[in-house]
């Protein structure tokens, strides 16, 4: 038996519905994550603004 | 453990390389954008050369703008901005050199070929194999000295920015490689590897993804950086980034197909595109307002500071741009705008406002620092950021205009329920005032490109005798070891080892620790972008249903297919469809709408994304010889106000009959069904040609088209579409001995097809 022998057997729908439920568990998974350890992201959202020794002038 | 604080220095040279080349690009890119905007109202000042004609120009011009200016815009952002954010210089300054030479060499081949018709056919990957070679090894060598950069880094946390980097360099690899599968006939020609559906699949799946991980993950990577840095400001929310950034890099990859609604794509793979597509509103505007809610406490700065004011409109562009996106991958909406300008119209709202503005912010901001001065004019700045705006405004505006017109008129009916509009060229001459528009707007927006590039030189001239080098200090990574939460089970605990797992998964402690751990956190984007392009590129392979072959498609004769390639090299994909839809309008104008099965051996595809002139599916055989030679040597002599320039050059250059072999000799590598006519190529299309050349004749059109260039493109379009009127092959002819007992005057059916199957009509 070939791949194409099995994936042809499946129904069509199988490749909308699947990926769909892949995607909202990762969401959630994700969702909950940037829900918890609030502190944690403070250092990070500020990492541009750690400014180095020689910036170059700027008019403002 | 080392505790001792390091010094480093930047490595800004490249950086400003990279941004001269993105001025000096922006300025040639919109330039030839310009050029072509002026030759669809006025299509004689290509001056006859073929070098000019719109369209072997159109790729120069994409591939000019996506990957000369946006490229080195963004290869700009990240030799600059990762380097600040990872607190190490970049890995390799020889890599740094050798990617920015190679890149340029790149960009330059790709001058020297497009134009002279050394071309794919695949939007935006329109490249031929040695330079698609070249751009892989040159990819590699950035990839290495960006990862080189983040494994030697002295700050743990990977910044959202990073990320997209990652995301991109990663898949833009995956893109690259697996769509430009080819097979080479000589240096500057090659055939997809793919046919038909499946070649048309990969082909969107690739630029629908180009769009999102070329011109859309690096320059939210770069927003991220520059636009706290420019404000002053710690990013909005930076939950929002790592939601919006999962949630871009798992959908985007789905949307392909949504550019293939109502074609002879399966219809289970367009709805897929459209629901995804869908979806993708909520991240797009995720960044969106993360962006411009970083501006909080500092948006009276935007109106003193021309960097502000380019991020902010840029940002703008992008929520506009992935709102209209979505909307266009609705299918019903996509029936009105698919083929029109409309896209066109949505596509430079988010090149010349997203992208562009992005970039020429991150100039105005770097420009002064790279060359260590003040920006030479703050003013000029200014000026180019209204110019700018203008020039965009009456483009979209316009080109919005013009679409929406085509759209409508192609699908009119009169009250006799006739097409309202049956001539093609009807639907032309209505937005040709629109198209002078967009050429005002066009203008307004190359000028400010120049601007950009005279305030970046000029700013450069003022530079110090010496620069001074950029340096920092930071702790070692090693500084960190050990310090990573990790799953600890009490001895004495009441909770189970499995409890304890849930609540370490929920407390999303390991997702720190990603952010820590670049290679695992680079392993799962790859994974993220692998799995969603295989469930959508497996079930196109292999579910046979997929696409029914066609008993009466058989195999483009010799002459057919070289005349195939010139086609192909004449840019003709970029004004002309093959491809009706079932929709009432398209099969009342055009014909009997296109089926999977006719494809299937069109190496690489031909369907087109745009009609600034008709489709031409059902071309063959609708009208006589003498009339494409007519047509070809002067549009306007059979079609009065056409648009299409002239092709003289096709009457004058020799036909190579020597390179018909290798071409069917390759196809039949592809697994073309040439049978014997495999042998003697050369022969049969010489046959075919004089007997195309007499009709002509007998027609009252010139003698000795033969040699011609011309013969090979009117066989090809005579065949289009025509097969599926043909009657099926009996089965005898399907044998191979049946091809060198065929006469020489039935000449399209020297060649016998093996892969049939009935097929329902």
């Amino acid at each position: 038996m070939k791949l194409s022998d099995v994936m042809s057997a499946m129904h069509v729908s199988i490749f909308a519905q699947l990926p769909l439920l892949i995607f909202f568990g990762i969401f959630i998974g994700v969702v909950l994550h940037v829900m918890l350890g609030k502190e944690e992201f403070e250092h990070a959202r500020r990492l541009p603004l750690e400014g180095e020794r020689s910036e170059g002038q700027s008019e403002r | 453990m080392s505790t001792r604080i390091e010094k480093f220095s930047y490595d800004d040279g490249t950086v400003r390389k990279f941004v001269f080349a993105t001025a000096f690009w922006g300025v040639v890119a919109t330039l030839v954008g310009l050029w072509l905007a002026v030759m669809l109202v006025a299509p004689s000042l290509n001056f006859g050369l073929s070098q000019l004609s719109f369209g072997r120009l159109r790729p120069l011009h994409t591939n000019a703008a996506i990957f000369a200016f946006a490229g080195n815009g963004i290869f700009a952002a990240i030799y600059y901005s990762s380097q600040r954010l990872l607190k190490a210089r970049m890995f390799s300054d020889k890599l740094s050199l050798f990617h920015f030479w190679g890149w340029q060499a790149i960009i330059v081949a790709a001058a020297l070929t497009l134009p002279f018709g050394i071309t794919q056919s695949k939007e935006y990957a329109e490249l031929e194999w040695p330079v698609d070679l070249a751009i892989a090894v040159v990819w590699v060598a950035f990839a290495v000295n960006f990862f080189g950069t983040i494994a030697r880094r002295r700050e743990r946390h990977i910044y959202v920015a990073i990320w997209f980097y990652v995301a991109t360099i990663i898949t833009v690899a995956i893109l690259h490689i697996f769509n430009n599968l080819a097979l080479p006939v000589t240096l500057f020609k090659s055939y997809s590897v793919y046919g038909g559906v499946q070649d048309a699949f990969m082909q969107w799946w690739y630029g629908h993804n180009a769009v999102a991980f070329f011109l859309t993950t690096p320059f939210l990577g770069l927003m991220y950086y520059f636009l706290p840095k420019a404000a002053n400001r710690p990013v909005f929310s930076y939950r929002l980034s790592i939601l919006h950034f999962w949630s871009l890099v798992f959908i985007y990859i789905w949307a392909g197909p949504h550019h293939l609604h109502y074609t002879a794509l399966p219809e289970w793979a367009s709805t897929l595109g459209m629901l995804f597509s869908v979806m993708l509103w909520m991240p797009s505007w995720g960044g969106m307002i993360n962006g411009l809610m970083t501006l909080r406490g500092a948006w009276h700065r935007v109106s003193e500071d021309p960097v502000l004011k380019f991020f902010v409109v840029g940002i703008t562009f992008y929520g506009m741009a992935t709102f209209e996106g979505p909307l266009l991958s609705i299918k019903s909406v996509n029936a009105l705008s698919h083929y029109t300008d409309w896209t066109i119209a949505h596509v430079h709202s988010g090149a010349l406002g997203w992208n562009g503005f992005m970039t020429f912010g991150m100039l105005y901001y770097l420009a002064p620092r790279i060359f260590q001065t003040k920006l030479w004019s703050k003013k000029l700045a200014e000026l180019h950021f209204w110019v700018g705006t203008i020039g965009i405004l009456l483009y979209i505006v316009a080109i919005y205009a013009a679409g929406v017109t085509q759209g409508l008129m192609w699908r009119a009916f009169d009250s006799t329920g006739r097409l309202a509009y049956p001539d093609f060229v009807e639907t032309v001459v209505r937005i040709l005032p629109m198209y002078w528009v967009r050429v005002l707007g066009g203008s307004l927006f190359v000028l400010g490109v120049v601007m950009a590039f005279v305030n970046v030189l000029m700013t450069w001239r003022s530079r110090p005798t010496a620069y001074q080098e950029s340096s920092d200090e930071a702790l070692p990574l090693t500084a960190y070891r050990g310090t990573d939460t990790q799953l600890v089970i009490p001895q004495h605990s009441t909770i189970s080892n499995v409890g304890h797992s849930l609540i370490y998964f929920v407390q999303a402690k390991w997702h720190r620790v990603w952010e820590r751990k670049p290679l695992k956190f680079s392993i799962w984007v790859t994974v993220a972008v692998i799995v969603a392009s295989l469930f959508e590129v497996l079930p196109t392979f292999l579910i046979k249903s997929n696409i029914p072959t066609i008993a009466s498609v058989t195999p483009y004769t010799p002459l057919e297919l070289t005349g195939r390639d010139i086609y192909v090299a004449e840019g003709c994909y970029n004004c002309h469809s093959q491809m009706i839809r079932p929709i009432r309008s398209e099969t009342e104008r055009y014909g009997e709408y296109s089926k999977p099965g006719e494809f299937v051996y069109d190496h690489p595809f031909q369907w087109g994304s745009r009609r600034i002139g008709p489709d031409l599916q059902r071309i063959g055989a609708k009208y006589p010889h003498l009339w494409h030679v007519r047509h070809m040597q002067d549009p306007r002599s059979t079609t009065p106000q056409s648009i299409m320039p002239a092709y003289g050059w096709l009457f004058d250059e020799d036909l190579d009959y020597g390179g018909v072999q290798k071409r069917v000799d390759a196809m039949a590598m592809l697994g073309v069904p040439y049978g014997n006519a495999v042998l003697r190529a050369e022969g049969l299309a010489r046959a075919q040609a004089a007997q195309i050349s007499t009709e002509i004749k007998a027609q009252g059109g010139p003698a000795g088209l033969e040699q011609k260039q011309i013969i090979a493109l009117i066989a090809y379009l005579q065949r289009l579409g025509t097969d599926i009127k043909k009657l099926p092959p009996s089965p005898a002819t399907t044998k191979p001995q049946a091809v060198t007992d065929h006469a020489q005057s039935d000449i399209p059916s020297t060649v016998a097809p093996t892969k049939q199957s009935p097929e329902r009509l």
